[in-house]
């Protein structure tokens, strides 16, 4: 990320006042003026003495900084501020929109270095969002779709590289079959010319040629069952070959990736868009193939055979094309404003539905069924007015398709009358006439269909061109590890202006068991991500046994991490395989002795499956114990040499939680342990415990030691009591 | 008969406490004195207690953008709410009303001028009421949630957020441009 910007000559002439060209460190532009409009061309300048703000053409602000205390930024919503302290006021001297928050946040850190007397300059290794070329957006892939090439055209190229020899062979059919409809028509002339007026061949004639368009006939319809055939199948092929792409990359794909995202919106990724290719593939491309070639074949004929139909034939088609295409607008605009409605209704009812027993506690049931018949009475009010106007127009857009024939039908007779063509040539280019007008509609259509694949093409591959943002998933050693945990320096946030994490320096031996504390929100559960390496570290490191975490194999490093969750997700299936999930090889002498460690032997043994127990959605059909105890057999099935639980017992009632506790104690012997707590008493059995507070650990040593440091932990514990006490 | 006079005094202690612990503590012009400082923020004076810096959240910024404010110190603790920010009188009114404008920046669009759609993302150029602002948007339904029928937020790729107040009032050649959100 750029953190010096290129100074236009005149901001750069009036900011050397104050600060030397040369001796600018960090430059950044600024978009928002102090009476909150956007603005251009205005900038922050920062070198190692003074930072000088460019506002309006004039340098409006500059800052000593050996007289500032602290510079800052000010998160506001949708934008945010630059700000010093000087002599305890506070002063601010920019504001910028979220474009630049992240930017100025690295500024604001590097700045303050300086002030505190260091000489560091502070780098950003995120990357640019916009285009330092072009100014286009850089999708995920990190690099700009003009600027490096390759636009759509080749990225469907090479998709469809797989299947060109199906495409070949459709594209052979519809020729085949364009053609085959072409010459029906001639055909038919034929027929009516020479054997229906002159009776020159008499039976034999009629016999010839009705067989002769019968086979072509047979022809078109084999050909269209052929060409929608290969379609499916080709349409099937491509789009399970996306799907499966994508869901193997998201699988790779960081968590910082994943949790950004709603899951529905995953999920209408690798449904929704790669359905939008498959209908295009299987619809319109073949479709349209077909339809290209007919309309051309039949403008050749109608031309060839008389040019004078042809035009009135080309001077209807416009016409026709265009009332059509206004008229199917109508009808979507319409249906899309009742489908949104419809969707309303339908939330409405799911809503409810779930919540029944609020609304029945509450007692609601009849302003929300009064509400819902409202909803209800609109959608069928709306229904049936877009029926009724259908019903009218819908066969407008047939009559429109026929003008052009009729016109032809009226000029063309009276050429037939005067003898110019023969009655079976007016009949072919009627025919023909129809044939170019009647797709016309759907071709007006084409556009559309068109920008709708490549918004899908464009999110799909949003997601497969994506860098995986953890370097050596499939690379790097593979150990077994001792255990032996520390945090360098390390510094992290899932924004990078905003660190939840600010340089944490931490040794854990192996087998030691640490408790970790802290308000919610502090940084517990990101902590232990890190060590997870669900994410990668800003700043410092990580090392394990000695070795950055980077270096090791992720999976085979996951293998050896036991991991037990406030909130358990178990997946349909047995109970004995949700245990055996971690480590599918276990055999059922191995997923007993794990169960009866986690204290759930006897209640799998007690249910009438047994472990062949089939589990609802989540195990639902468990309490919220029993599912407790199943994720910790799950989590120790593996023998892990560090094992993570998060709030592992806190949603149990004591009893439970007693149980759980005994399991756990089994559990953490010899093994390094992470538990982080709200129940402070759950901690007892911790080797030592640390506190997070502010970004960084506050306080840390064993329970008597922060006890008599009558610290955070102090104040935690007597509160817990305390609260105790009053429920006694 | 005892016993219910009992319960009442218990039920009206509760409330009392309540009260105290969770009432709302207004400020008017009558307790507080909101001043704009030099150095562009508002500070505060109430009750006898000084605050160099304060910052005013909305409770409906979206609905009720000047009702029902929230006086925060710079450590983001509530000193107290303001019922209605157009009620204060002169400097206490400009001072609060400034604050919270500049905290909420979500630039209403009055006009659309170009909507140009590639490589899966819109650039848009538009007036607001804030200026000439051009934005860049990613392509699909996701960037644009609809408050009610006729409203919209547009969020773009870096988190800014736009607002189209109602879009019946759009031009039919704007309502085009961006009919693919819709």
């Amino acid at each position: 990320m750029i953190l010096k910007f290129e100074l236009p000559k005149e901001a750069e002439y009036k900011i050397s006042v104050y600060i030397k060209p040369e001796d600018i460190v960090y430059a950044l532009p600024f978009d928002i003026d102090r009476s909150g409009n956007i603005v251009d061309n205005c900038f922050v300048a920062a070198g190692r003495e003074r930072i000088a703000v460019y506002e309006n053409g004039e340098v409006t602000k500059c800052a000593e900084l050996n007289e500032c205390s602290k510079i800052f930024t000010v998160n506001l919503v949708g934008s945010a501020q630059l700000a010093v302290s000087v002599g305890g006021e506070d002063t601010v001297l920019a504001r910028y929109s979220m474009k630049y928050v992240s930017k100025f946040a690295y500024l604001a850190r590097g700045v303050q270095i300086f002030i505190d007397g260091g000489t560091a300059v502070v780098e950003s290794t995120e990357e640019e969002k916009v285009c330092p070329v072009c100014g286009r957006a850089i999708p995920g892939t990190g690099k700009c779709p003009k600027c490096s090439g390759g636009g759509r055209m080749s990225r469907i190229a090479e998709l469809s590289k797989p299947y060109v020899k199906n495409l070949l062979l459709i594209s052979a059919v519809m020729l085949a079959v364009s053609f085959a409809n072409i010459y029906a028509r001639f055909v038919e002339r034929d027929f009516i010319d020479n054997t229906l007026i002159t009776n020159n061949d008499g039976v034999f004639g009629i016999v010839k040629y009705a067989l002769l368009m019968i086979l072509c006939y047979v022809l078109c319809v084999a050909g269209e069952a052929l060409r929608s055939w290969l379609s499916i199948r080709l349409g099937s092929a491509v789009s399970m070959d996306l799907r499966e792409k994508m869901y193997v990359k998201i699988q790779r794909l960081s968590l910082s990736f994943v949790g950004s995202r709603q899951p529905g919106e995953l999920m209408n990724k690798i449904l929704w868009d790669t359905e939008t290719v498959r209908s295009f593939i299987e619809g319109t491309l073949s479709r349209m193939l077909n339809v290209f070639l007919t309309m051309v074949f039949a403008c050749v004929a109608v031309f060839a055979i008389n040019w004078k139909l042809a035009l009135i034939c080309f001077a209807a088609a416009p016409v026709v094309g265009f009332v059509t295409f206004t008229l199917r607008k109508k009808f979507r605009r319409m249906y899309r404003k009742q489908w949104r409605l419809s969707d309303k209704v339908n939330s409405r009812l799911q809503d409810v539905l779930a919540g029944i027993l609020v609304v029945k506690s509450y007692g609601r049931e009849k302003s929300e069924s009064e509400y819902f018949c409202r909803l209800t009475d609109d959608l069928a009010r709306m229904q049936s007015r877009n029926e009724k106007f259908w019903s009218t127009f819908n066969p407008l857009i047939g009559f429109f398709f026929s003008v052009g024939t009729y016109l032809i039908l009226y000029v063309g007779g009276l050429d037939v009358l005067t003898g110019r063509i023969s009655i079976g040539e007016l009949t072919q280019v009627t025919m023909y006439t129809s044939m170019i007008i009647q797709p016309l509609g759907w071709i007006m259509l084409f556009p559309k269909q068109v920008a709708n694949l490549n918004i899908s093409m464009d999110r799909i591959y949003d997601i497969l061109d994506r860098q995986t943002e953890l370097s050596n998933i499939d690379t790097g050693i593979k150990k077994d590890i001792e255990g032996e945990i520390e945090f360098r320096n390390t510094v992290f946030g899932y924004r990078s202006y905003e660190p939840v994490l600010d340089g944490i320096d931490f040794r854990v031996k192996p087998g030691e068991m640490i408790g970790i504390v802290g308000a919610s929100g502090s940084g517990k559960s990101t902590m232990v991500n890190l060590i997870m390496r669900l994410y990668d570290c800003d700043d410092g490191s990580i090392l394990v046994d000695g070795r950055d975490i980077r270096d090791y194999n992720q999976q085979d490093f996951h293998r050896q991490i036991g991991v037990v969750l406030q909130e358990t997700f178990l997946f349909g299936g047995t109970v004995y395989e949700n245990i055996k999930f971690g480590k599918p090889s276990a055999t059922r002498e191995e997923v007993i002795r794990a169960a009866k460690i986690a204290n759930a032997h006897d209640f799998i043994c007690r249910m009438p499956g047994g472990y062949d127990t089939m589990l609802a959605e989540n195990g639902n059909n468990l309490s919220g114990g029993e599912r407790q105890r199943v994720a910790i057999a799950r989590a120790i099935l593996n023998d892990p040499r560090i094992l993570i639980l998060d709030e592992a017992t806190s949603s149990l009632d004591t009893e439970t939680e007693y149980q759980i506790q005994e399991a756990l104690k089994r559990l953490v012997k010899g093994r390094t342990t992470f538990a982080i707590a709200h129940r402070l008493s759950t901690l007892e059995n911790a080797d030592r415990i640390i506190v997070i507070d502010g970004h960084k650990i506050a306080e840390a040593g064993t329970h008597s030691e922060l006890l008599r440091k009558k610290g955070i932990y102090y104040g935690l514990v007597t509160a817990q009591l305390d609260m105790s006490k009053k429920a006694v | 008969m005892t016993e219910q006079t009992e319960i009442k005094d218990i039920l009206k202690e509760q409330e009392e406490t309540v009260e105290a612990m969770f009432g709302i503590n207004y400020l008017t012009d009558q307790n507080a004195v909101f001043r704009r400082t030099d150095g562009g923020f508002v500070s505060l004076e109430t009750n006898g207690a000084f605050y160099g810096r304060i910052d005013c959240y909305c409770a409906f910024p979206h609905t009720a953008p000047y009702e029902l404010i929230s006086v925060r110190d710079s450590d983001g603790k509530e000193i107290g709410m303001i019922e209605n920010a157009e009620k204060l009188s002169g400097e206490n009114r400009e001072a609060v009303k400034e604050q919270i404008s500049r905290r909420y920046f979500m630039p209403v669009i009055k006009r659309i001028e170009s909507v140009k759609e590639e490589y899966g993302y819109s650039y848009w150029e538009t007036v607001t009421d804030r200026g000439k602002c051009r934005f860049t948007v990613a392509a699909g339904a996701d960037s644009v949630t609809r408050i009610g029928e006729n409203r919209i937020f547009v969020s773009d790729i870096d988190g800014n957020k736009f607002e189209i107040e109602d879009i019946r009032r759009l031009k039919p050649k704007e309502l085009k441009m961006i009919d693919v959100f819709l």
